[in-house]
């Protein structure tokens, strides 16, 4: 499995030692949301990721119940960060080929079409009645002025990264 | 004072009432905006995606606020986290940030790590004077008494938000406060909306939006006010469906964005706020104003 990535030379340097530091107190797991509703438990990645199962981790799709909600951070005691760690995970998931939310896929792909993850929506009011930007005399919506250049650049840092 | 103003995906494509409210009140609070020609998506959808992607398409829009000589305004939390964490790390790594500025010049851009990001909230708090704003008021909301939601990303990591105490944040008490009415500290203050995990679950997140309506409500509140077009989509936008399947029997808990509830004590008029696009019933509230 290809574990070598540009993107996460950001993070960590080195994820085998990352979570040497982790005692397994759990602080993250018990402020973590998702694990109030959902199977998601940031101790339990911390403890995956001691033992070196990254295959089997970016394989569980527990990685995508993350609220992304930064609190698993902000308790531990000795500052690791299993949220990083989860968008990590994403990323060699995604990376390669294991299963993950299409929603990505839908956005990624709006991104290379108009800059944004969703065109300009009709939006109904209490009244029904349905509104644009142009009929609430809201300013065009900014979009790179030119979207060929934009698309390019885009296209060569991610694949680039791939 | 004049900002650059980022309104990401979701405000400009669909929540149309938090631009408009915004854009009505800031004039009237000293506050300049100027659009930013050429921007873009703030890059966190696709974080977990491609990070690199994410690092580009952040550093991109903060070039362009570089380039107009402003501080960078989000109203989103999600574009506010993208930018502050994308900051941090591109300070860390130069090699990333040499990369990423070979894509941008493909665009003619070139970040280069000075820009200074500000939160509504902040800008806000800047703006307006908490002692003596009640007499610039025309409804004074006394008798009322409401809930910030400040949202993850408004206050998280806190090791890099400079702007607000991460764990006791009371800039928009102060806030709504400074309109007449009482706010009071409640143990979910801090609490996620859930929305993050609505893609993946979304009975799951309607539990975590619809725990913390149950809570407000159960503590009294008259209604909750939020910064961010995520959580406010969550708290206002679902909360029918939410109560629904949470078989909640009581009435819906009024939901506003931040800036409309100033609009509101400011006497703007409910279309300039967008108020006819607030899901919760919002009517029995605004009839209650002095």
């Amino acid at each position: 499995m290809e574990t070598q990535h540009d993107a996460w030379s950001l993070f960590y340097e080195d994820l085998d030692t990352l979570f040497e530091e982790c005692n397994q107190c759990g602080k993250c797991s018990s402020g973590c949301p998702a694990a109030r509703v959902l199977a998601l438990r940031p101790r339990k990645i911390a403890l995956s990721a001691q033992r070196k199962k990254l295959e089997e981790m970016i394989s569980s799709e527990v990685i995508w119940l993350c609220a992304q909600c930064h609190q698993c951070l902000e308790r531990c005691p000795r500052e690791i960060s299993p949220y990083e760690v989860i968008i990590y995970l994403q990323n060699l998931a995604v990376k390669n080929g294991a299963e993950y939310p299409r929603d990505l896929d839908i956005m990624s792909n709006s991104l290379k079409r108009i800059s944004r993850i969703q065109e300009v929506q009709e939006i109904m009011d209490k009244e029904f009645e349905d509104y644009t930007r142009d009929d609430l005399d809201l300013p065009e919506l900014p979009a790179p002025k030119d979207m060929g250049a934009f698309v390019r650049a885009f296209r060569r840092i991610t694949e680039e990264a791939e | 004072m004049k900002y650059a103003l980022f309104l990401g995906c979701v405000i400009p494509t669909e929540q149309y009432q938090y631009e408009l409210s915004f854009r009505a009140i800031a004039p009237l609070l000293g506050i300049e905006v100027v659009d930013m020609d050429g921007s873009s998506c703030c890059g966190v959808p696709v974080k977990g995606y491609n990070v690199v992607g994410w690092l580009f398409l952040a550093a991109r829009n903060m070039a362009i606020a570089e380039n107009l000589g402003l501080d960078l305004l989000t109203l989103c939390n999600g574009c506010y986290n993208s930018f502050v964490e994308a900051k941090h790390y591109l300070e860390t790594k130069p090699d990333v940030m040499e990369k990423v500025n070979d894509s941008l010049a493909l665009e003619g851009l070139e970040y280069h790590g000075s820009v200074k990001l500000v939160h509504v909230l902040e800008v806000l708090r800047t703006h307006i004077d908490i002692e003596h704003m009640k007499d610039s008021l025309k409804h004074t909301l006394d008798g009322f008494k409401i809930a910030p939601h400040y949202g993850c990303h408004a206050l998280r990591p806190s090791d890099i938000i400079e702007y607000v105490d991460s764990e006791d944040p009371q800039i928009m008490d102060d806030l709504i406060k400074a309109l007449g009415a009482s706010s009071e500290y409640y143990p979910e203050k801090l609490d996620c909306c859930g929305s993050t995990i609505t893609g993946v679950d979304y009975e799951a997140s309607f539990k975590l939006t619809g725990a913390k309506i149950e809570a407000l409500q159960k503590r009294g509140f008259d209604a909750l006010v939020t910064v961010c077009p995520f959580c406010q989509k969550m708290y206002d936008g679902k909360q029918e469906a939410i109560k629904r399947i949470m078989k909640d029997q009581k009435p819906m808990l009024p939901v506003f964005y931040l800036p409309q509830l100033i609009g509101i004590a400011l006497g703007l008029d409910n279309e300039s706020l967008g108020l006819n696009f607030n899901a919760t019933p919002i009517d029995d509230f605004l009839r209650g104003l002095y």
